[in-house]
């Protein structure tokens, strides 16, 4: 246990500046936001309606878009059809606020996570630190699902802890300033859209849901990374353009990459954010999406032990 | 005395070329040992395969190892310097201790503390303000903070200068060597390491070509300046090397007894150096 978290500190020494800067980052720019567009709208003395609007628009406005491979699209309004569900109401889009506020930290924290994992094994052989590494007692199946573990989840966490660090402060001491000037208003909407449920457990959920959705995807970057002599990202995107133009001009589909693509770990914030209730997602997560999921999951332990393969093998660039 | 190296066979390929052919050898507990080789003579390839970082052919036991199956259990016992730049660049000192502290049951945090405390180096330093000198001082002090029965260095002062090839090599003798651990060692600087070397090993092209205790290579072969009127009678002895000098030859003999060769000219024992390049050409 306590080789397992120095083995995640030393991910978080290595990549402390990409890990906590970006979601600080984040922060000033949400709280900077927020505060303009709120002191702007109280400039012009428009009514708590507009103001109410404001608060939801600055977080509702920020979450990332999922990317969607045509495919995708057609497959995502077929399945639609089938088991369509019936769309939010205002208020209720509204009580996901803090969620959908959590939501854009973590999309920007998968982000990282994606680039730190098509770079971590790389690196170390790119400045021959495997060496001194290598010359400690610890096995590369360890070292590869350390790096999978801080990756797919403790990235992600860190920058959750960021978001909810700035939810507090937004509401609770922001918020509570302008109630100086607004008669309480701004207090009573941020008391009405506050859920624990829709703060930190729906957040929570996504994280580790999301990391084990996204773990094909997360390991195969990991295998590109161990396998990479030159440029990860070239070995990542070429065999990709390869397969998807042979399957497009063979088949006249996109699965193969289609698949990979599917399991963008974005696709649980938009799928939990679209969802009625808590249990609607989990149905459709674990039951709809189930053989999807497992057979993500064999892909990503085949993926893994390629890495393991790759670390053992060939490790000098 | 137990060997704790044992080789038969040992042999590496790399697609046509063999790194490794057939080397044999035993390594006993409580040496020094110098595995000196020309560039691509097989030195590393060696030396991976003994530390489980390459596959290879032929039986090989570490530490009553296998290092290719045991690998993680042969590192507890097992500290390894490669080159003089493999520490990370972005890491910090402190980190290096807390790292090592808690992935090797075998460090002590303590005495690696007290080890840079006797250096400008401090805790709060990254790997990459330091110099290359400091950086092998560092390196040096974690790994003899390892309760290591064999440390394996890996031309482990190359590029930097005398001051700091000479304190390594002090350090090494001072606070890790004793009569229950080995060193293994592979350099091109021989000259340095020639009275520390209880045991030498060259190897060329993939062989072993010499393995002897440094008294039986002292006793084995002999260096004599010979006189221009010599040459033809020293000749005939069949020297293995022979090199001009002003006013002669000295000329490098195996197995040959002083008494032989005194009449010849001046009789002593050969660099270690000088029998390398002796035995290379």
């Amino acid at each position: 246990m306590n080789s397992l978290i120095v083995g995640l500190k030393r991910e978080y020494w290595e990549y402390r500046k990409i890990v906590i800067g970006v979601p600080i980052l984040l922060c000033v720019f949400v709280f900077l936001g927020s505060t303009i567009s709120t002191l702007i709208e109280k400039g012009m003395d428009h009514s708590d309606h507009r103001h109410e609007q404001t608060v939801a628009e600055v977080v509702e406005g920020a979450v990332p878009d999922v990317p969607k491979s045509p495919s995708d699209a057609a497959s995502d309004e077929e399945s639609d059809s089938e088991t369509k569900q019936p769309k939010l109401s205002a208020a209720e889009e509204r009580v996901r606020a803090p969620y959908k506020f959590t939501a854009i930290f973590m999309g920007f924290a998968w982000l990282i996570s994606l680039y730190y994992l098509l770079g971590c094994l790389h690196t170390d052989r790119k400045d021959k630190s495997i060496l001194y590494w290598k010359s400690m007692p610890v096995s590369e199946t360890r070292n590869v699902l350390t790096k999978m573990l801080f990756g797919g989840v403790c990235i992600t966490a860190i920058a959750l802890i960021a978001a909810w660090a700035m939810y507090f402060v937004l509401t609770v001491f922001g918020l509570g300033v302008l109630n100086s000037s607004d008669g309480g208003e701004t207090w009573e909407y941020a008391e009405r859209t506050f859920s624990v449920s829709k703060l930190i457990i729906w957040p929570l959920t996504s994280l580790v849901l999301g990391a084990i959705w996204a773990a094909p995807l997360f390991a195969y970057l990991l295998m590109v990374s161990a396998a990479a002599k030159r440029s990860p990202f070239m070995l990542l995107v070429l065999p990709l353009m390869v397969l998807l133009m042979l399957e497009s001009m063979i088949f006249g589909s996109q699965n193969l990459v289609g698949s990979l693509m599917r399991h963008m770990p974005f696709v649980i914030l938009e799928s939990l954010s679209d969802s009625v209730t808590y249990a609607d997602f989990l149905h459709n997560y674990f039951v709809q999406h189930g053989a999807s999921l497992v057979s993500g999951l064999v892909f990503a332990g085949l993926f893994v032990a390629a890495a393991v393969w790759f670390r053992n093998n060939r490790f000098e660039v | 005395m137990n060997a704790i190296v044992k080789a038969k066979n040992l042999s590496k390929r790399y697609g046509e070329f063999r790194a490794l052919d057939n080397v044999s050898l035993d390594i006993k507990s409580g040496r020094i040992v110098g595995l000196i080789g020309p560039n691509g003579a097989g030195k590393t390839t060696a030396l991976r395969c003994l530390l489980g970082l390459s596959t290879y052919d032929g039986f090989l036991n570490v530490l009553n190892q296998n290092p290719k199956l045991d690998r993680m259990r042969l590192l507890h016992d097992v500290a390894y310097i490669a080159d003089t730049a493999v520490l990370p660049q972005w890491i910090k000192v402190e980190q290096i201790l807390e790292y090592m502290q808690g992935t090797h049951p075998k460090f002590n945090r303590e005495k690696a503390q007290g080890f840079l405390d006797q250096t400008d180096i401090r805790a709060t330093h990254k790997v990459k303000e330091l110099s290359k000198g400091m950086v092998t001082q560092l390196h040096l002090a974690v790994s003899i903070s390892i309760d290591a029965k064999l440390l394996v260095l890996d031309e482990p002062t190359l590029g930097l200068d005398i001051l700091y090839r000479k304190r390594f090599y002090e350090q090494l003798l001072n606070d890790y060597f004793d009569e229950e651990r080995t060193i293994l060692i592979t350099t091109h600087q021989v000259e340095e390491i020639e009275q520390l070397l209880t045991d030498l090993i060259f190897i060329k092209q993939g062989r072993i070509i010499l393995d002897k205790e440094m008294d039986a290579m002292r006793e084995t072969y002999l260096e004599v300046e010979v006189r221009a009127e010599n040459f033809d009678q020293a000749r005939a002895l069949r020297p293995i090397s022979e090199r001009t000098v002003l006013g002669g030859a000295v000329m490098m003999f195996e197995n040959r007894l002083p008494e032989q060769l005194s009449e010849l000219g001046k009789v002593r024992v050969p660099s270690v150096a000088d029998l390398f390049v002796a035995k290379m050409s």
